[in-house]
């Protein structure tokens, strides 16, 4: 009789995790979606720095300019301006300009 | 004098006009001055070949360029499918920067194709964010 109720206790449990993290991941892309566009967004901008020759070990954070222009800030503090011209190409500068 | 005065405003007026007209310079966007080329790339599938034979990208590159070109199409997959955590203007903004990674790893070295991608920039997106168009392009791949 004991060693049921161990059982029926146990079977409980899991039954309750299980539902604890199924709903967890249910609402997990409304929250996640945001942040891993911007990560994605942060690994391409350092992927054309990096292409680019210039110095920085990781993109921390961006801003938006206007339509293909962005300036990202690397890890070590380093600013840069990365766009697109009218003809299609694209540059990387030295931002020096304020937040 | 009574007489030249509508005749003066009229001459005044177009003056205006064409001061405005001048002064303000049209809009140079992102590649909207690419120069023309012979031979147009239309679609993805004309450009991943394309990138494959160039041999402005080292081999290893172009394996992480394909795989980059998988995860956007199967973003977009989902989206075109109603299952995407992504909204249509970040999958527009990550399509964009692969373009521009592939850009600037070609410009210096491949010219022709870096003005073929700047002239099939825009259209490309059409195809892909069209639902019809979309899946004819995932149909002819498939087959």
């Amino acid at each position: 009789m004991k060693i049921a109720s161990v059982y029926i206790t146990c079977i409980a449990v899991l039954v309750f995790v299980q539902a604890c993290s199924r709903s967890s991941d249910e609402q997990a892309p409304m929250v996640s979606a945001e942040a891993e566009h911007a990560e994605i967004v942060k690994k391409d901008l350092f992927a054309i720095i990096s292409l680019q020759g210039s110095p920085c070990q990781q993109v921390v954070s961006y801003d938006i300019q206007d339509e293909l222009d962005y300036v990202a800030t690397c890890e070590t503090g380093d600013r840069y301006r990365v766009h697109v011209s009218s003809e299609g190409k694209v540059h990387v500068n030295t931002h020096e300009g304020n937040e | 004098m009574h007489r030249l005065l509508p005749a003066l405003l009229v001459v005044f007026l177009a003056s205006l006009l064409t001061s405005f007209s001048t002064a303000v310079p049209a809009a140079a966007g992102p590649y909207s001055a690419c120069p023309s080329v012979a031979e147009e790339i239309v679609d993805l599938e004309m450009l991943t070949a394309a990138l494959r034979e160039t041999k402005a990208i080292g081999k290893i590159t172009k394996i992480r360029l394909g795989s980059d070109i998988k995860k956007v199409l199967s973003r977009l997959e989902s989206w075109h499918d109603n299952k995407s955590k992504f909204t249509l203007d970040q999958l527009e903004e990550q399509y964009n920067l692969l373009l521009m990674k592939i850009a600037i790893l070609i410009h210096d070295d491949d010219l022709f194709l870096h003005q073929q991608l700047c002239n099939a920039w825009a259209g490309i997106w059409l195809d892909l964010k069209d639902p019809d168009r979309f899946r004819q392009m995932r149909s002819r791949k498939g087959a």
